[in-house]
């Protein structure tokens, strides 16, 4: 045989040992699953809704922004600019955007897959399946009132109250004739909130597949959310109030859950789900929050911005600061609750643990407890009121009947004794007419444009949507004044 | 199986032998035109493998039969045949060549440059040793046109970016692809920590014979998938004919900033400026205000009764004239048949920031043998690298470039008792401490095998098989000191990654050369190339160290944690090459390509690529034959398109990730949202050049055009995030670069052994979007970010800021333009709020180049070599902190002392405006806008260096062959044209000045023997 030939069938050869056609291309699939054929069990649909409880903990939203933002733009905190965060220009948003707009609707895309899957394909228990989904419909609906309250137009003046935009509330996960949707009014998307809210109740049962604890989503907990939710909106329609009334009257009477009591309350922080917890986000010492969760904020030596803001006592009262609003007794302002780091004014107890790993309890009873009052003295049961506002100072040291009458004044004095950094006070200000307070310019330099913080009614009290999302969406219309 | 039998095969053809008869013994002298001897020419006997080379007077000896033909040839010189004889003794004269007849080596094929009809450029071993001290790459800076390198930073072992004619996509890499003798490597870096390593720091620039850039589509287009943004290919080093010599290479030096960046405050300058923010917003008086300052800004009530001593902070994190030492040795030696190189360098560089070092050590071993017809080539290299680096690239308070722009001078570093303060009333850390405690150590180890066989089928048809090898394991750790810093609040932290890439290649090619008639010369290539890379990782963390001392994972038994993955990459291509030469004078050329990427969705993975071009050599013209003036002339165009795949793995397919947990469960959840139609990225790139050469060559060069056309940009749209996602990956947009390259030699001067050469090159770059995904309305998805925006029409990433107006002069406050997206307003507006952003100018250079010029007497040089860029602005990012008028640079950071040109009283004026007790950058004048953008135009010494060889009778004794001394500066001026540009200007491709060791300049001396 000739050379050539030799030499040309050893080419062949090769070529043969490495040939390879476009199966041979086929990548490996080695940490990830196909979309389509990856939930197939009760359990994967569960696991798929961990994911969106997981997106909740992020430091962007309840893992720290989205509490500390509660409190660091009010009369309860502010920024030192021990590192530059949540620093007063903060508050002077830009067009650019701001707030945890992508992670929530990275949430909401979570709970529309869980939605969206075929229970009935599923192997396991369809009692499983349906709880798993009714959380889904849960979250949801709290994931859109989150975006409602940072984003939507009903508290700026001019814009409409109700009937001015809201977000755009989305149903389905990748609706190919729904990808760039344009925003709801506000009372559309409490439509919205009420009917997931009650699909969640309908399909959740009494029974919780998850072990019980407080770190998934319940019956009660969907009615803790719209006793939130409603109260709230009861600024805008002063009908819901009541429904708020009815739910979280509900949740006191059915959820088993109990306000805590004067020795248990510094505890109950350290304590993963605690008597009065109706829901809770799970945070683990392998989730490695580190400098990024709300302890570090609050107590880091680097990192560490966020603290109470005090006045100059030296100085004529403009408003109260959170030290004067302590009572002698008061479990809450005690040495273990409010003290020092780094010589200012912090809140010790409420993240204990410097690395985050310490629950955040979203939904506590105390909160019912409260909005009930609050319901029943808008709704003209002041008595009812009175008897539901003062069971939480009762149980903080303070003795019964600490309040001689329920007045709107008394129950956000109240609401601010006990939720103070847990990020309630900007809403609370907001729902009932209120600017933020000027307690020591100084220290809250948030005085950029107008020498002042936000009046109510201004535009810069809701966030500005972000220009990427402009962009990307021609539906999408920018909040006023940004 | 059938890969052994191969084996075995080939070795057996390699072992066979073919002997003759009826020899004689001939020797001789091979001399140059000048009658000088030319040691290492190489004497062959025509059609066989025997041969041999000259020794170092230029004799030689070699057995031959009478009739047999010896073809004498040395590199630049003209081959002469002569038919053996009756005479024993043959002495030949080579002249030397009158044209250019360089082979270029372009990784696929190497070909005589006549026949080439792009324009590829050549950087030899001279201009890469000593030069490129962190990676090979460094030394291209200035060499070609239209070649951009960027050292991402200062910290010894960084990695580099290198951009070739622009940049052409949006959301994908626009890095060239690395060939290294013929296989294509990876380049990117070691990087699980905040300190980078690059993996071609761990090829030895000693090691390194050329590096070639290809830029045309000729060129580019046979490495069709990964072609668009150029190639560099890399060739090593291969042993040469002869007795064994050997080389030693050390060269020693030192390396400090090159730019002193940003002067700061001092403790004085701050008090004043932080008390003027009283006096100015509250009315103080400036004994009340300073009383104010000193008793409640931090340390400053220390510093001041401490007797106002300043934290020497700066000095402290930076290491004056860091030592750096190479020494690299290498033999080689065999004769025509065979012939070997075996190397080993070591290198070890201290940083210019505190804690930080590299050192490297390379083994190489090549070998070539020549038996009957077949070729063995086999070249080997490992290296490991160590490389102890810091945090950098953002505002870490751990960083120590990030201390010197951002500590308090009334910090003290140090307690009185001489131990480390590390109870600061800052939240900056004291980053000289945590450099001794700290580690944070990149150990990367690369081998690299490269092994072809190639058997000569006939005179016309060879066919070769390659397989190739790229090992890169890196180990990475990193332990933070539980007393103070990051992991204070975890009672220390440490971090374990060891990550495994492994490429495989297997090549085979078909190789056919053949001239017809001596006048039609044909050239044809088939190659087959597989590419397999599989890439693991696993890494572990623990916090809570059981005591002092201890650094790895096992000892930090709280809140370990793990993870580990796996993915894999493959890539398969059929490759076809045809030139076709008349004469020399006219050259075509085609190329194609068949070549798919699992990348892509299955029926989208394979692309065609293909070029073609054509050349004219016009000098070989009967009208100028013999022409004084004009040597050489070349006339070259091309045409083709090429490819790029560099997208994320599985970006197709629409996934569920399974890598996150809550409450300790697992959490599945969807990672990409998929688009099952994704494909190539494509470039039409199109090619117009001349190359000259005048008077006898003295004059050489070439002028060109390109343009370059990227389309189907593999684009990552944005899409609205109420889907959940942030965006897809879609073939959409279109963007062009054009420009012109020259490249231009001269030897100006030639008297006796008196010679001045200039060199230098020049180019430019024209950026323009011409097409990006639209929205459902038909309206662009418009890419506006805060700092740039990609538009048609404009610019990829041109600057958009809100524009700075100045101070006002009457009231010492911030004035903006009015601005807009469009016909932006020159109105002047008061605050920051009232300003829209506007386009501020580019932010790739839109010209670049390089100069220099050298001058030798006799043994004795001097070359100067300089880069030069501009068209391009520069942002200094950080400079909303150190240039705020307010407390954050004078109370919580620190300011630079540009400050101290800040308004004071009506009529001032001034570009910095008045001290304000506030912490908003956008209010007082320091948030982001044109203000800190400046004209990035700069022209840099990149190298100088003085060199002498001994006269050869003085060191012929002690018996060397060679013995060159340099003296060798990198970096030592740089000229830029912003007065205000305060930092290096040369940043990286972002534009943006970040927080990184500073670029760095060096002298060395070095010394090289060959013996």
């Amino acid at each position: 045989m000739k050379n050539i030939y030799k030499y040309l069938i050893l080419f062949v050869a090769t070529a043969l040992i490495v040939s390879c056609n476009e199966d041979d291309l086929e990548p490996t699939l080695a940490q990830d699953k196909d979309l389509g054929t990856g939930i197939n069990t009760a359990a994967d649909l569960a696991s798929v809704l961990n994911s969106a409880y997981d997106r909740m903990t992020s430091s962007g939203h309840y893992g720290r922004n989205t509490i500390i933002m509660g409190d660091v733009r009010t009369d309860n905190a502010y920024s030192t600019m021990n590192s530059g965060r949540f620093s007063s220009s903060n508050m002077d948003h830009t067009a650019q955007g701001y707030g945890p707009w992508g992670t929530i609707y990275g949430v909401i895309a979570i709970t529309n897959i869980v939605i969206g899957a075929d229970g009935s394909s599923l192997t396991g228990s369809q009692t499983a399946i349906s709880h798993t989904q009714g959380q889904a419909y849960a979250l949801r609906a709290l994931a859109h009132f989150d975006l409602l309250r940072m984003y939507g137009q009903h508290f700026i003046t001019g814009q409409g109250g109700g009937a001015s935009l809201g977000v755009p509330y989305v149903k389905t996960y990748k609706n190919p004739d729904n990808l760039t949707p344009a925003r709801d009014t506000v009372l559309s998307n409490l439509g919205d909130i009420n009917a997931d809210l009650t699909q969640a109740i309908t399909m959740m049962g009494a029974t919780l597949p998850n072990g019980g604890d407080a770190a998934y989503m319940t019956k009660a907990g969907a009615y803790a959310i719209g006793a939130r939710v409603f109260l709230y909106a009861g600024s805008i329609d002063s009908g819901l109030y009541s429904t708020a009334g009815t739910m979280a009257k509900w949740v006191i009477d059915n959820s088993g859950t109990t306000p805590v009591s004067a020795a248990g309350f510094n505890g109950s922080y350290k304590t993963d789900y605690a008597s009065n917890a109706i829901f809770e986000l799970s945070f683990t010492g392998t989730d490695n929050r580190g400098i990024n969760g709300c302890a570090y904020i609050l107590r880091g030596t680097s990192y560490g911005d966020v603290r109470i803001l005090t006045r100059d006592r030296t100085k004529a009262m403009t408003s109260t600061d959170l030290l004067d609003i302590a009572e002698v007794g008061d479990v809450r302002f005690a040495a273990n609750m409010i003290g020092l780091a780094q010589a200012q004014q912090t809140v010790l107890g409420k993240y204990p643990t410097m690395d985050g790993s310490d629950n955040i309890t979203l939904f506590r009873i105390e909160e019912m407890h409260l909005i009930y009052a609050e319901a029943m003295l808008r709704g003209g049961d002041a008595a009812t009121a009175k008897t539901y506002l003062n069971n939480i100072p009762a149980v903080r040291g303070l003795g019964a009947d600490f309040y001689a009458s329920a007045t709107l004044d008394n129950i956000l004095l109240e609401r601010r004794k006990e939720f103070y950094f847990e990020g309630m006070r900007y809403d609370d200000l907001l729902r009932t007419g209120k600017g933020m307070p000027l307690v020591d310019p100084f220290k809250q330099m948030n005085d950029d444009k107008t020498g002042s913080p936000p009046a109510f009614g201004d535009y810069n009290t809701a966030y500005p949507i972000g220009t990427g999302e402009l962009n990307a969406n021609p539906n999408m219309v920018e909040n006023y004044g940004y | 199986m059938k890969k052994i039998k191969l084996f075995i095969t080939l070795s057996l053809l390699i072992v066979s032998y073919l002997g003759f008869a009826q020899n004689v013994t001939i020797n001789g002298n091979v001399s140059d035109d000048n009658s000088l001897a030319l040691p290492g020419a190489t004497v062959l006997v025509e059609g066989t493998s025997t041969g041999v080379t000259t020794d170092f007077d230029g004799n030689y000896t070699i057995s031959a039969s009478v009739g047999d033909v010896l073809v004498f040839s040395f590199v630049g010189f003209d081959s002469k045949s002569v038919t053996v004889g009756n005479s024993t003794q043959i002495n030949v004269q080579l002249n030397s060549s009158t044209e250019l007849d360089e082979v270029v080596v372009t990784g696929i094929t190497s070909r005589d440059r006549r026949r080439l009809t792009s324009s590829a450029v050549v950087v030899g071993a001279e201009l890469i040793e000593g030069v490129a001290l962190s990676s090979p790459d460094q030394a291209l800076s200035g060499r070609v046109a239209g070649l951009r390198v960027v050292t991402r930073s200062g910290t010894p072992g960084a990695p580099t970016d290198i951009r070739i004619r622009g940049e052409g996509s949006i959301s994908g890499s626009n890095a060239p692809l690395f060939v290294i003798d013929g296989v294509p490597v990876n380049n990117g870096s070691i990087s699980p920590l905040l300190t980078d390593m690059g993996i071609l720091s761990m090829i030895n620039a000693s090691d390194i014979e050329s590096i070639t850039v290809l830029k045309d589509a000729s060129a580019t287009a046979p490495y069709g998938a990964r072609g668009s943004n150029g190639v560099i290919v890399i060739t090593t080093k291969t042993g040469s004919a002869g007795e064994v010599k050997y080389s030693l290479t050390t060269q020693y030096g030192f390396q400090n900033y090159a730019i002193n960046e940003r002067p700061m405050l001092t403790g004085e300058q701050r008090l004043e400026l932080g008390a003027e923010t009283l006096i100015n917003d509250y009315g103080w008086s400036k004994a009340q205000a300073t009383t104010y300052a000193l008793a409640n800004f931090a340390g400053a009530a220390a510093w001041d009764a401490g007797g106002r001593v300043d934290g020497n902070w700066e000095e402290l994190v930076k290491v004056d004239d860091a030592p750096y030492q190479s020494y690299d040795i290498s033999a080689s030696g065999g004769s025509a048949q065979e012939n070997f190189r075996i190397s080993l360098g070591y290198k070890n560089t201290q940083g210019t920031s505190v804690g930080t070092d590299f050192e490297s050590v390379t083994g190489t071993f090549t070998y070539k043998r020549k038996s009957g017809k077949v070729d063995i080539v086999t070249s080997n290299r490992v290296t490991n690298a160590i490389q102890n680096g810091i945090h950098e690239g953002s505002s870490y308070f751990g960083a120590p470039q990030m201390t010197r722009l951002f500590m308090s001078p009334f910090q003290q570093p140090k307690n009185p008792d001489g131990s480390w303060n590390i109870s600061l009333s800052t939240s900056v850390f004291n980053t000289p401490y945590l450099a001794e405690k700290n580690i944070q150590q990149n150990d990367g180890t690369r081998a690299l095998s490269n092994t072809t066989v190639s058997y000569r089928i006939n005179d016309d048809l060879k066919f070769s098989t390659r397989y190739a090898l790229d090992f890169t394991l890196g180990v990475s750790h990193e332990f933070r000191d539980p007393h103070h810093g990051d992991a204070n609040g975890q009672n220390g932290y440490s971090y374990q990654n060891t990550s495994r890439s492994f490429t495989w290649s297997s090549t085979n090619t078909l190789d056919f050369n053949k001239t017809v008639d001596d006048v039609h010369n044909f050239s044809a290539l088939a190659q087959m190339e597989f590419q397999k890379n599989k890439y693991t990782y696993n890494s572990s963390s623990g916090e809570n160290v059981a005591a002092d001392g201890l650094h790895y994972v096992n000892s930090f038994g709280t809140n370990q944690s793990a993870s580990g993955a796996f993915s894999d990459w493959k890539q398969l291509s059929y490759l076809g090459l045809l030139n076709y030469t008349y004469l020399d004078k006219y050259v075509a050329d085609f190329s194609f390509k068949y070549e798919g990427s699992s990348r892509f969705a299955k029926g989208y993975r394979f692309g065609s690529f293909w070029s073609a071009g054509i050349a004219w050599n016009i000098h070989k013209e009967s009208f100028l034959d013999g022409n004084e003036i004009v040597n050489n002339l070349k006339f070259r165009a091309s045409i083709g398109e090429t490819g790029s795949n560099s997208v994320g793995l599985n970006q197709y397919q629409s996934l569920f990730g399974y890598s996150a947990s809550y409450d300790d469960n697992g959490a599945i959840y969807p990672s990409s949202f998929g688009n099952l139609l994704l494909s190539w990225e494509k470039q039409t790139l199109y090619d117009v050049g001349l190359d000259f050469g005048f008077l006898k060559n003295r004059i050489t060069g070439s002028v060109g055009y390109y343009n370059r056309r990227t389309n189907d940009l593999l684009q990552s749209v944005p899409l609205s995030t109420t889907s959940g996602h942030g965006s897809q990956t879609q073939n959409v947009g279109e963007v062009e670069n054009k420009g012109i390259e020259v490249e231009l030699n001269a030897d100006v001067l030639r008297l006796g052994d008196f010679t001045w050469n200039i060199y230098g090159n020049y180019a430019t770059n024209e950026n323009e979007v011409l097409k990006l995904a639209k929205k459902a309305d038909g309206t662009d998805i418009n890419l506006d970010g805060g700092y740039n925006r990609t538009r048609v029409g404009e610019p990829m990433g041109i600057w958009y800021l809100r524009g700075w107006a100045g101070v006002n002069s009457d009231t010492g406050n911030p004035m903006y333009y009015k601005g807009g997206a469009t016909n932006p307003s020159m109105e002047i507006v008061n605050s920051y709020g009232a300003a829209l952003q506007m386009t501020q100018g580019n932010r790739m250079p839109t010209y670049s180049g390089g100069l220099g010029t050298r001058f030798s007497y006799k043994s004795f040089y001097v070359d100067a070599n300089f880069y030069y860029q501009g068209g391009n602005k520069v942002y200094e990012r950080w400079n909303w902190y150190t240039h705020a008028s307010n407390l954050l640079s004078t109370r919580y950071y620190q300011g630079s002392q540009v400050l101290l040109n800040r308004w004071q009283k009506p009529g001032d004026v001034t570009d910095v405006p008045r001290m304000r007790w506030s912490t908003s950058t956008s209010g007082t004048g320091s948030g982001n806008t044109s203000r800190f953008l400046y004209d990035g135009d700069y022209v840099r010494l990149r190298d100088v260096v003085v060199g002498y060889n001994l006269p050869k009778r003085w060191i012929e004794k002690a018996g060397f062959d060679d013995v060159g001394l340099s003296l060798r500066g990198l970096n030592l001026f740089t000229w830029v044209k912003d007065d205000n540009l305060r930092v290096d200007p040369e940043v990286r491709n972002s534009g943006s000045w970040e927080i990184y060791t500073p670029i760095l300049k060096s002298v060395s001396v070095g010394v090289n023997l060959k013996f």
